[in-house]
């Protein structure tokens, strides 16, 4: 019975949870042309979401790059094939790594401040407070943290992108002696190909998208698990918890079902 | 005026606890009112019912006429918009400073359209009223509990509430800073005028600053009067409170019908 119970309740809170993220996403989006009056929070969680995590996004990158090229390097060398790397490295960072560690990385520093923030100030009665003054959370809290995460999960993502690149090229010269003008120059030419309707580079643009809707994710998972927090500290570490495991697993699957969507 | 008809609240999933049990309140404009028992006997339940941050399983609650209950967005905000909260834990933001935590119902009334100069005029005026005005640019974290009420209480002024609602305004606090919270809300209404609901288990506060008191046992108020009225009271239970004598076991509590099976 219990285990019934037990799931029978997992399953409720599971539907209530997504149910109440998705309408605190769609109700901080339809705030976004407010974004102007609330610039300077924008700009504060800009600089939270974009600028404080951009040295771990810029570790964890390049050494992306290194360990993806040395292995990858290692393997194609056996088939006379090094020369390939660079047009290995450049799509696997540009369509799925790159915002794939950039989501990790802001799920875990960013998506996890955000619910333990919002949780806090859940269970101090602030949120409480916020909303007696007839003042919106939605537009005063969630809002800007959404808008901000949008705009600077592709800008990292980008970063991230370049930087791999370097260190994948950084070890294609070392270990594989192939040269830097030769390593960027099919970099280029396998991002370009195949071109489509846009002119743009399709595997670029690709991760790109994919990183809005993972920083979107993250957002709206780290304010909805903050947001419902109760219990005290004990509330507010389960809280930080969930938006982890929830943004992770959900950055898995849509990055799935994103990839399939670009590429059918 | 603030009208509770009848309003029934319970918590929990499984053991449900009815903590308002056909609860009847009537504060009239201008008056102290101040709601007394022990700790969890559903005080603070009541007064976020009257704000609206809850909603009662059935009954109606009325401010100025006004339907609490139904009022969602808009109206919500506009019923709001003439009441002031003070939170037990004063609920100040602490990534602003102390003069930003009183500007901010200032700056977020779209009603006001105010330049920077006013509204620093205000946030001064109002944290003058509560011996604040040095403490302005300190961030929430340098500055101590009793401050922190203050601060609170200058942000609830700062939105010109026609109501007041404190929560434990001077849980925590020593005796002279516990005087002090009292002299400022009768302050406050002597001055404004406002309509206050105070929640306390702190006698000398409901003595000092209530026109009227009600004692709230099983989800209800089980007798209303005069804070000297109080204290002579012939209730065993209002004795028991006023003595300080010891309150009831859970299985008291189930046998008097308050968990529900």
């Amino acid at each position: 019975m219990d285990l019934i119970r037990f799931t029978g309740h997992f399953v409720q809170e599971s539907v209530k949870g997504s149910g109440y993220t998705a309408r605190l996403l769609l109700g901080a989006l339809a705030r976004v042309p407010r974004a102007g009056k609330r610039f300077r929070s924008v700009l504060d969680q800009m600089y939270v979401c974009g600028i404080k995590p951009l040295p771990v996004v810029v570790v964890v990158s390049i050494f992306t790059g290194i360990i993806l090229a040395y292995q990858t390097g290692l393997e194609l060398d056996r088939f006379g094939q090094r020369e390939k790397i660079a047009d290995i490295i450049g799509i696997i960072l540009c369509r799925e790594m790159g915002p794939f560690i950039t989501g990790l990385i802001l799920t875990a520093s960013v998506g996890a401040a955000m619910a333990a923030e919002l949780g806090t100030m859940k269970v101090s009665e602030e949120i409480d407070a916020i909303e007696c003054m007839s003042i919106d959370p939605l537009d005063f809290l969630v809002m800007p943290r959404v808008v901000a995460l949008a705009l600077m999960c592709p800008v990292l993502t980008f970063l991230g992108d370049v930087v791999g690149i370097i260190g994948g090229g950084f070890i294609s010269e070392q270990q594989l002696q192939i040269p830097w003008t030769l390593y960027v120059r099919q970099v280029i030419e396998s991002l370009r190909t195949p071109a489509d309707a846009t002119g743009l580079p399709k595997d670029l643009w690709c991760g790109l998208v994919k990183a809005v809707i993972f920083g979107l994710t993250i957002a709206a998972v780290g304010c909805s698990t903050g947001l419902r927090a109760s219990g005290g500290a004990l509330g507010v570490g389960r809280a930080t918890r969930g938006a982890v495991v929830i943004s992770f697993t959900l950055i898995i699957i849509f990055g799935y079902y994103l990839t399939w969507f670009f590429y059918p | 005026m603030i009208r509770l008809e009848k309003v029934n609240k319970a918590f929990g999933t499984t053991a449900r606890r009815r903590v308002l049990i056909d609860l009847d309140l009537e504060v009239a404009e201008g008056e102290t009112f101040v709601i007394m028992g022990p700790s969890g006997i559903g005080k603070s339940v009541t007064l976020k019912h009257i704000v609206g941050l809850l909603r009662p399983d059935s009954g109606s609650i009325t401010v100025d006429g006004q339907q609490v209950t139904t009022a969602h967005g808009s109206k919500l905000r506009e019923i709001r918009s003439s009441i002031g909260y003070l939170f037990q834990g004063s609920a100040l933001l602490n990534w602003m400073s102390v003069g930003d935590n009183v500007a901010l119902p200032i700056k977020e009334d779209r009603r006001r359209k105010l330049s920077r100069a006013e509204i620093d005029r205000l946030v001064l005026e109002k944290l003058s009223l509560v011996n604040m005005a040095s403490e302005r640019d300190k961030m929430i974290g340098e500055i101590s509990g009793g401050m922190r009420k203050r601060a609170a209480l200058a942000r609830v002024l700062a939105s010109n509430p026609k109501i007041i609602l404190y929560d434990e305004p001077t849980a925590g606090l020593d005796p002279r800073m516990a005087a002090t919270i009292a002299d400022l809300i009768n302050n406050v209404k002597n001055r404004f005028g406002v309509t206050s609901i105070v929640v306390t288990h702190d006698l000398s506060l409901a003595s000092s600053v209530g026109d009227r008191v009600g004692m709230m046992h099983l989800g209800h108020l089980i007798e209303v009067g005069t804070p000297e009225g109080m204290k002579q009271s012939k209730n065993p239970i209002v004795r028991d409170f006023v003595e300080g004598r010891p309150i009831l076991s859970v299985d008291e509590e189930t046998k008097l019908g308050m968990i529900l099976p």
